[in-house]
């Protein structure tokens, strides 16, 4: 009982993070997977690169994100969810910060059409959501077992402890 | 790398490789997606475009800095037209035509448009330039009345 008590506020408080992190991303996914042209343009906004590489980023990161997005709200593969959302969040951070940095006057992409120019306030909620998701893999992480090991088999959102065996057998 | 975290990598990769399924299968199977060729344009070119564009990416390749290219009369160019298009107007003859194309660049890319998508005078200036060698050209099927209707930018008079 205690340690039902002790779980379920630490599952909520990771399941709204898991939420907002997981709806912003398919906020984010949705438009550029219905209009991947206009995405592409907003690649080679940026001015890094063209061509074949920037079309296969604009077909491609879309549905990454909305795959990874899909896995952290729901608790499948949670964790390879989370780090891949991670490693969207942290190339995107250098990237608008590099952006601003050169003076490129281009629009974002973040969210399609709604995203508008490349500002400071993209790059610090790139941040915001970095840290976020930074904090749910090390929480997820510390949850499930000892400081420093992955979670072991186990629903994501309840952080149960640690079993023998696990139905969705999901450690991220 | 022990067991768990080769798991992980596992499960990122399949993520990777499902959203490159997804991303490359809707590209093919459903209109709209970006068009690749073999050979890889420079970069900043837009040749990842369909040939056929709807409004809003040609409003984006506008604001990109893109050149349009007007296959109306002079008239109907001279009433209105997009900011910085080139009048090329698809009734005049071969060699009036090649004259004007002479003054553009085959390298760059170019967006033509007409009236709207009924208007035929579009494809034809296209096959025109296509045949004088230019490689880089897309069609906003919408066209000027399209633009107009969008709200973008227009602009009156002169022929060029």
């Amino acid at each position: 009982m205690a340690e039902q008590t002790a779980a379920r506020p630490r599952d909520r408080f990771q399941l709204i993070l898991s939420l907002i992190i997981g709806g912003v991303f398919i906020y984010a996914a949705v438009p550029k997977i219905l209009t991947p042209q206009a995405f592409y343009l907003d690649i080679l906004g940026y001015h890094l690169v063209g061509g074949f590489l920037a079309g296969t980023l604009a077909v491609w990161i879309p549905w990454l994100e909305l795959l990874a997005a899909a896995g952290v709200i729901i608790g499948v593969w949670y964790l390879a969810s989370l780090r891949i959302l991670q490693g969207l969040l942290s190339v995107f951070t250098v990237l608008l910060f590099l952006t601003l940095l050169r003076g490129i006057n281009t629009d974002c992409g973040c969210f399609g059409s709604a995203g508008g120019q490349v500002t400071w306030w993209h790059v610090f909620g790139d941040l915001v959501l970095l840290l976020i998701t930074t904090f749910l893999i090390s929480w997820t992480k510390f949850a499930g077992g000892q400081v420093g090991e992955e979670a072991p088999d186990g629903d994501a959102h309840t952080g149960a402890s640690p079993g023998p065996s696990s139905p969705t057998g999901d450690t991220g | 790398m022990n067991r768990s975290t080769r798991q992980s990598v596992r499960r990122v990769l399949t993520i990777f490789v499902l959203a490159a399924i997804l991303g490359f299968g809707r590209n093919i199977l459903f209109p709209g997606g970006v068009a690749f060729q073999s050979k890889e344009p420079a970069a900043g070119s837009t040749d990842s475009l369909a040939l056929q564009i709807d409004l809003r990416t040609g409003y984006r390749l506008y604001r990109y800095g893109m050149t349009f290219i007007d296959a109306r009369a002079v008239e109907s160019f001279r009433a209105g037209h997009i900011p910085g298009a080139l009048s090329l107007p698809a009734g005049e003859s071969f060699q009036r035509k090649l004259m004007l194309a002479d003054s553009l660049n085959p390298q760059q890319t170019y967006v033509i448009y007409c009236n709207d998508s009924s208007c035929p005078l579009g494809e034809e200036v296209y096959q025109f330039l296509q045949v004088a060698g230019f490689q880089s050209l897309h069609l906003m099927y919408e066209g000027f009345d399209g633009w107009k209707q969008a709200g973008y930018p227009v602009t009156a008079g002169g022929e060029n």
